[in-house]
C-alpha cells in the first residue's frame, strides 16, 4: 500500500484490455489500492475511457482521502525526496484528483474539472508524484495552471 | 508566407552596414528584480526557440530566437544569414553554444576534449560578438542530464571557466546556461560551482508555469529565462496500454501554451527577463506535430496564432483553423488487422476559408530518443485510407502488420494556416 504513484509505474503497469470495454458500474477496482486506483485512472485516462477514470478517482476518494488529508495537515511543506513514500494516501489521492480533472475536462464537464483541479492547489498541494525523467513532480502546480487555462478557454477561442 | 516590415529593434543600425555591436546587460534592483537592458532600453524578451519563420515571428509580437549550436548562425535564412536577417527582422538572438553532453559520449576527464571545446567557444565569440542582433550568449542546453540526481560536479566547473572565456572576450552580452528542468541539486551544484552564469535559461514543460517560484524556493535569486516551454512533455501525459503517449488536442496546446507564457509573465518574483516557447519551427518528436509549431510544408499551427495572442494582444488577421473533434471507433483500440473503420474530423475556419483535409496512417515511432535528439518519421501507410482522402470523412484499413500506429488529419487554410490531430490505435492478429 505504501506506495508512491509514479507516472512511470504508470505507463508501464496498465495493460487492461482494450477489446473489452468496462461498463462503467463493473468497474475492476483490483486490490483498491490507492496506486492500484490511481494506475488505472491514469490508464482509463489514456484509454479515452474518461468516465472510468472519474469513477477509478472517486473510489480513491471514497477510500482514502481523509487519510491523505490527515497527512497533508501533518505537513508544512512538501515532503523531502526521501521521506516522499511516507505520505502514500496523500499522493495518490491528489494525483487522483488532478486526473479527475483532466478527465472531466475531456467530458466537457469543466465547472466539475475545475472543483476538482481546486481540490489538488487548496487542499492536498503537498502531494507529488514521481516524473520518469528522474523527479518528483507537484501535482498542486500543474493543476494552477489547469485552472488558468480553464479560465482563459471559457473567455478566448482558442 | 508573407514577408512583414517589422518593428526594429533597439540596435537601430540595418543589417550589412558599419554597425556597432549590441549592448546587453542585466541590471539588478534594490528590491531583488532585474531588468534586461538592450542598449540602455528595457527589454523583455518575447521569443522562440528555432530560426525560421522570422518575419512572421517579428509580426506576431515576438522579438527574439534561441539558437543551440554555432553552425545554426551560418545557414542562410531568406537569403541571408541567419543573424543579418534576425536583425532586419527586428529579433534578438541568444547565440547558443553546445556545450557536449556525457550522454553523447564527451568525457570531461579527457583534456583534449576538453581544450577543443574551449577553443571553439573563443573562435565563436570573436566571430559573433560584435553582431548587433546578439543578445546573450546561450552557454550550453541540458548538458548536465536529465533527473534529480547529482550532475558531474566538472561539468559546472566547465561550464564555468567557458563563461569566464566569453566574459573576457565580450564584456557587452550576458552569459546564460540553459538546464532540463529546475531540479534543486542542479541549483546548489550551479550556486557552489558555477558563479559567472548572469542568466539562468531553464527549460520546463508541464509545470512551467511556476518556474520562478520554484527557482526561488530552491534558493535561486538571480535573473532566469523559461527557455523551452509549451505543452506538456510526451513522458508527462496519459498513454495508451501500448505505451505511445496520446498527444493534446490543438485546442488545448494552444491554451496551455498561452496560459503558461501568461502566468510565467505574471508570478515570477521579479527575476524573469523573458522566455522561449518552444518549438518555432517543426520537428520529429514522437509524433511530427508535438513540439513544433508549424508543420514541414510551413504552415503555421494553432500555437502560432496563441503566442501572437499573447505577445501582441490581438490575433492575427488570419487564424489556423480550429479542431472541433477528431473521431474514429479505432481511437485508442486495439483493432484486428485489416480491419476496417471510418473517421471523421470537424473543423472551421474562422476566416471561412475553405479546408483541404489531408488523412494519413503511420506507424508508430520507435525511434524515440531522449532530450530532443533528432528522430526520424515513422513510415506511411497511404494505402490504408480507402476512400474520402481530402475531406472531412474517410474510410480507412488497419495495416496487416501488427503493432502500434497514429491516424493523422491535417486540415489547411489555403492562406498559410493548418491544424493538425493524431489518435493512437494498435493491431493485433
Amino acid at each position: 500500500m505504501k506506495k508512491i504513484v509514479s507516472l512511470l509505474m504508470m505507463l508501464s503497469l496498465v495493460s487492461i484490455s482494450m477489446a473489452q470495454e468496462p461498463v462503467a458500474d463493473d468497474l475492476d477496482y483490483g486490490d483498491s489500492a490507492s496506486v492500484t486506483l490511481t494506475v488505472k485512472a491514469w490508464g482509463a485516462l489514456g484509454e479515452g475511457k474518461y468516465a472510468d477514470a472519474v469513477m477509478y478517482t472517486e473510489k480513491c476518494s471514497e477510500l482514502y482521502e481523509d487519510e491523505a488529508r490527515k497527512m497533508q495537515a501533518s505537513l508544512t511543506a512538501k515532503a523531502p525526496t526521501d521521506k516522499v513514500h511516507d505520505y502514500w494516501a496523500l499522493n495518490d489521492v491528489g494525483t487522483s484528483y488532478f486526473i479527475r480533472g483532466e478527465a472531466l475536462m475531456k467530458l466537457n464537464r469543466n465547472d466539475e474539472a475545475l472543483a476538482a483541479y481546486k481540490v489538488v492547489t487548496d487542499d492536498l498541494y503537498y502531494a507529488q508524484a514521481w516524473d520518469p525523467k528522474g523527479w518528483f513532480w507537484a501535482p498542486a502546480d500543474a493543476a494552477k495552471m489547469k485552472i488558468e487555462m480553464l479560465k482563459h478557454k471559457k473567455d478566448t477561442d482558442f | 508566407m508573407e514577408m512583414v516590415t517589422a518593428t526594429p529593434a533597439p540596435a537601430p543600425e540595418a543589417a550589412g552596414m558599419e554597425s556597432a555591436g549590441s549592448k546587453v546587460k542585466v541590471v539588478s534592483k534594490t528590491d531583488g528584480s532585474f531588468t534586461l537592458l538592450l542598449n540602455g532600453e528595457p527589454y523583455m524578451v518575447k521569443g522562440a526557440g528555432g530560426h525560421q519563420n522570422l518575419a512572421l515571428l517579428a509580426a506576431s509580437g515576438g522579438n527574439s530566437i534561441r539558437t543551440w549550436g554555432i553552425e545554426q548562425l551560418e545557414q542562410v535564412v531568406d537569403g541571408k544569414p541567419l543573424l543579418d536577417r534576425a536583425h532586419e527582422s527586428g529579433i534578438s538572438v541568444t547565440v547558443g553554444f553546445w556545450v557536449q553532453h556525457e550522454r553523447h559520449g564527451f568525457d570531461y576527464s579527457n583534456s583534449a576534449s576538453i581544450e577543443e571545446q574551449r577553443a571553439r567557444l573563443q573562435d565563436a565569440v570573436v566571430k559573433y560578438k560584435d553582431h548587433p542582433a546578439l543578445l546573450s550568449w546561450g552557454l550550453g542546453n541540458e548538458m548536465e542530464g536529465f533527473g534529480s540526481g547529482e550532475t558531474d560536479v566538472r561539468i559546472w566547473k566547465e561550464l564555468n571557466h567557458l563563461a569566464g572565456i566569453i566574459k573576457e572576450l565580450d564584456e557587452n552580452h550576458p552569459v546564460m546556461t540553459v538546464i532540463a528542468g529546475a531540479q534543486q541539486s542542479k541549483i546548489d551544484g550551479i550556486l557552489q560551482h558555477y558563479p559567472n552564469i548572469d542568466i539562468l535559461g531553464v527549460n520546463q514543460y508541464g509545470s512551467a508555469s511556476g518556474t520562478g517560484q520554484t527557482l526561488d524556493d530552491m534558493g535561486w535569486k538571480g535573473p532566469y529565462m523559461l527557455t523551452e516551454f509549451g505543452v506538456p512533455g510526451t513522458w508527462e501525459g496519459p498513454a495508451t496500454s501500448w505505451g505511445a503517449p496520446i498527444e493534446p488536442d490543438p485546442s488545448t496546446k494552444a491554451a496551455e501554451t498561452y496560459t503558461t507564457y501568461m502566468m510565467d509573465r505574471d508570478n515570477n518574483v521579479g527575476r524573469n527577463l523573458g522566455s522561449y516557447v518552444f518549438y518555432w519551427g517543426q520537428k520529429q518528436e514522437a509524433t511530427a506535430t508535438w513540439y513544433g509549431m508549424f508543420l514541414q510544408s510551413g504552415e503555421k499551427l494553432p500555437r502560432v496564432d496563441a503566442m501572437a495572442y499573447a505577445w501582441s494582444g490581438k490575433w492575427p488577421d488570419n487564424r489556423a483553423p480550429k479542431l472541433r473533434s477528431l473521431e474514429t471507433p479505432a481511437a485508442f483500440k486495439h483493432v484486428k488487422a485489416g480491419s476496417e473503420f471510418h473517421a471523421e474530423v470537424d473543423c472551421v475556419d474562422r476566416e471561412g476559408d475553405e479546408l483541404r483535409y489531408v488523412w494519413d496512417i503511420r506507424a508508430e515511432s520507435t525511434d524515440r530518443k531522449t532530450g530532443g535528439d533528432a528522430e526520424a518519421a515513422p513510415p506511411s501507410f497511404p494505402r490504408a485510407i480507402q476512400a474520402g482522402q481530402g475531406t472531412r470523412r474517410i474510410s480507412f484499413k488497419a495495416p496487416n502488420r501488427p503493432g502500434g500506429y497514429r491516424l493523422f488529419v491535417t486540415a489547411y487554410d489555403g492562406q498559410g494556416g493548418a491544424v493538425a490531430h493524431n489518435v493512437p490505435f494498435s493491431v493485433e492478429n
